[in-house]
């Protein structure tokens, strides 16, 4: 009897000397997984649902386009379309952003340049268009509605 | 003495080393963006005034209007968008049963419109029911279920030997030569080839047809047997 006693007070302490080498290895998959956000994106957005995902394989074809809600009231209520880190004030201005962006990628890859239009689900048809008639006038007509996956029926 | 103590091998106490990582860790998950760039892809139509009048008969037609109140209105009547899919699906493989729906898929098209003021979310709803009436028949076609024909890596698939043989076969007969000739045997169509080679693609033709179709190739012509013709119209007032 007395022999347990002893044992059940001398109950060693779990060791954490493994705890860091835990912690390092999630600290490296986040930080190999990061992408740091290049730009700061000034309308609201957030993804609508769909079921039929397609993706892009090569990531450096895309150029992303933001429409949204300005998230500075001073800038208004209506939806507005942020190219890289400014806020457009007409759609005429994603002609000249389209061609520049273009001509950052390789000669083999122009005939592949995406839009990829990242429109906040609440935002409306009519500025979307806005865009792709522009998008049509340059003949940049490749288009991805980025959209997050929803459970579908 | 004094000397004697420090030299004394200390280990470095390492028990600071897990808040620190840990530190870095709760900075990485907060800045952790897992970026997605997946959606839904579209081609639009070229510019306005190239766009040439295409002749359809209009029961080959599948009317999508969507109102500014998010409203589904399609072939002249109200519908809800879960039941889209199947409408779709219908109006495609109708091939002529009914006189009022389409001909054959080939020449079906779904036309698909909506009021400037509809939310961007019921937009891409509609837009993903179209596309995955097609997805849907495409899959059912190829006995595939729809989880494997959306992961179909096709990529991968144009690397198979046997493909690239025949590929390469048919650019020897066909004088159809171009950097990428597996493309080009996939998507070639007798339509678009001019006639001087008719008689040397005829005969391709048929020992191709005769033969088992590889599944990639099968794939393709799925592909073009049930094209996905979605018009995107102009948004305008929809009452």
């Amino acid at each position: 009897m007395a022999q347990f006693r002893k044992q059940n007070k001398a109950l060693p302490a779990i060791s954490t000397a493994s705890l860091p080498d835990i912690v390092f290895m999630l600290l490296f998959f986040f930080m190999v997984t990061t992408v740091l956000r290049e730009t700061d994106i000034k309308v609201t957005y957030s993804a609508p649902g769909a079921t039929q995902l397609e993706q892009i394989e090569k990531k450096s074809v895309l150029s992303h386009l933001y429409v949204g809600f300005p998230k500075d009231s001073k800038l208004g209520k209506e939806a507005r379309i942020q190219a890289n880190d400014v806020l457009l004030s007409v759609p005429k201005e994603v002609r000249q952003w389209v061609v520049n962006e273009k001509s950052k990628l390789r000669k083999s890859d122009q005939a592949e340049h995406t839009i990829s239009l990242k429109v906040d689900r609440s935002a409306k048809v009519g500025i979307v268009t806005d865009i792709e008639n522009e998008l049509r006038e340059i003949d940049s007509r490749r288009v991805i509605y980025n959209a997050n996956r929803s459970a579908g029926k | 003495m004094k000397k004697r103590k420090s030299e004394g091998s200390q280990e470095i106490n390492a028990s600071s080393m897990a808040d620190i990582a840990f530190l870095l860790l709760i900075f990485f998950l907060v800045t952790t963006t897992i970026a997605s760039d997946k959606g839904l892809t579209i081609v639009l139509p070229p510019k306005k005034d190239d766009r040439t009048k295409v002749e359809t008969n209009e029961r080959n037609v599948y009317v999508v209007l969507v109102n500014s109140r998010n409203q589904l209105l399609v072939e002249g009547q109200g519908m809800d968008p879960k039941d889209l899919r199947e409408g779709v699906k219908k109006f495609l493989l109708n091939y002529g049963a009914d006189k009022k729906s389409s001909d054959n898929p080939r020449d079906a098209a779904v036309s698909f419109k909506t009021d400037r003021a509809t939310k961007h979310s019921m937009y891409m709803q509609v837009y993903d029911e179209i596309i995955a009436a097609y997805n849907e028949i495409r899959a059912e076609k190829l006995g595939m279920t729809m989880k494997d024909y959306m992961n179909f890596d096709k990529e991968k698939a144009k690397k198979e030997p046997a493909l690239i043989q025949k590929a390469q076969l048919f650019a020897q007969k066909t004088d159809y030569v171009d950097e990428d000739i597996v493309d080009n045997y996939l998507a070639y169509d007798v339509k678009t080839i001019d006639k001087r080679k008719q008689k040397m693609l005829d005969a391709f033709v048929k020992a191709r047809n005769s033969s088992k179709l590889l599944f990639v190739e099968k794939y393709y012509d799925i592909q073009k047997e049930f094209p996905k013709r979605i018009s995107k119209a102009e948004p305008t007032k929809v009452e």
